[in-house]
């Protein structure tokens, strides 16, 4: 076999295996959290990765963390009428979680910065200013750092500079100081 | 100290008697004001959730040394949840957990409940003028089915009113409206968002303030 054919073999073996791999890592979380829930049993042998880039954007991450829930899937294809019905919902359910004070509203809102959906994401990202909680900031660094999207990257960074300063109240009543 | 208020549209209004010739006088007059009028908005506006994000900047302390003059400039940040805790402080009234603020066609401004039932008309310490008409229309809206995509833009001015917080914010409001077809029942699902940069000036704890910031509109309804 010549030796130019040989090259154009390796050189396919290469890209297959680039392909295979950037296929598993750039797997969508909503697709993993749909399988994880349709598959019960650990035992089952896993899905073979599927390379689906059109549906991942650039600045999603593999995994969210496990102290915070699972974002919502959306339920209706991408196509489909009730898809934007069921995106207006959600980004009303999060503006609507952002008024409450508790832990778990928070960790909803932060669940859903993970959601393969931009609008998904970027309605999160609203409602997570708008919460004005300061222990959201650990999750926003985490995801600046591990964003791939420029633009994202600066929408987080702002949102923790935001998030950083002092609130309104806490100037006009500022905590007492603590003393050892 | 808090209790449920309707809201203007859902008041009983008051029936007059007029007599047939003072009608028909009445709907000359209407008829010959509805050419005068320079602009109507295509659309009623919807009732809509105001976020409010707003950096503000004041003067913390100013020394002055010899030749030199040194200053500080402190920022805070002022969200819809603290101008709620802000409002309950200086009225000393209390609202339930998870209450929004709900800014109306009209421009008046309402804490309701998650389920949109207003608990209070705060219009006096914050209140919003929506100038409709002069509204820019960039989309189509169908007249006989309702349906719409558009793109508005109207400029919008927040108020403040309120003892620790005083002044008023303005910027160009950017509103997408999309109803879809009507429903079984004839009603369009109308779902409106908007976003507005905004900055302005007043005073925070009585002294001179700059703010700079977002105002967000979101709003869902059936009409």
């Amino acid at each position: 076999m010549p030796r130019v054919h040989l090259c154009w073999l390796a050189g396919g073996a290469a890209l297959g295996v680039a392909v295979f791999l950037m296929g598993y890592g750039f797997r969508p979380v909503a697709d993993t959290r749909q399988r994880a829930a349709a598959t019960p049993s650990r035992h089952d042998p896993p899905d073979p990765p599927q390379f689906t880039p059109s549906r991942r954007l650039p600045g999603t991450l593999k995994q969210h963390p496990p102290e915070l829930p699972a974002p919502v899937p959306p339920p209706y294809p991408a196509d489909s009428p009730q898809h934007q019905d069921w995106i207006a919902t959600r980004i009303a359910d999060l503006n609507a979680l952002a008024w409450y004070d508790d832990a778990d509203s928070l960790h909803r809102i932060l669940a859903e910065l993970y959601n393969p959906l931009q609008e998904i994401q970027a309605a999160a990202l609203t409602a997570t200013i708008a919460f004005g909680s300061r222990d959201a900031i650990p999750c926003l660094e985490q995801l600046a750092a591990q964003s791939r999207d420029p633009k994202q990257q600066l929408a987080l960074t702002d949102a923790i500079a935001y998030l950083r300063q002092p609130t309104l109240l806490e100037k006009l009543d500022p905590p007492p100081e603590h003393t050892e | 100290m808090w209790g449920v208020v309707l809201r203007p549209s859902a008041r009983k209004t008051a029936c007059l008697t007029i007599p047939n010739t003072m009608k028909a006088k009445l709907n000359a007059i209407l008829a010959a004001g509805l050419f005068l009028l320079p602009a109507l908005p295509l659309h009623a506006s919807v009732d809509s959730i105001l976020t409010v994000v707003v950096n503000c900047y004041y003067q913390q302390k100013v020394s002055t040394a010899g030749d030199t003059i040194a200053g500080n400039v402190d920022i805070v940040r002022i969200d819809s949840k603290q101008l709620l805790v802000l409002l309950q402080k200086e009225l000393a009234v209390y609202f339930p957990r998870g209450v929004q603020l709900e800014l109306a066609a009209d421009g008046k401004v309402y804490v309701v409940d998650a389920k949109s039932v207003v608990v209070m008309d705060v219009s006096t310490y914050i209140s919003a003028t929506v100038d409709v008409g002069e509204r820019l229309l960039n989309g189509q809206r169908n007249l006989a089915t309702k349906q719409e995509n558009t793109r508005n833009y109207y400029p919008i001015t927040l108020t403040f009113n309120l003892v620790a917080l005083h002044g008023t914010i303005r910027g160009i409001m950017v509103e997408s409206l999309t109803a879809g077809a009507p429903d079984r029942y004839g009603f369009n699902i109308t779902n409106e968002k908007g976003n507005a940069i905004v900055n302005g000036s007043g005073s925070f704890n009585g002294k001179t303030a700059y703010f700079d910031g977002t105002l967000n509109l979101l709003g869902r309804t059936s009409r």
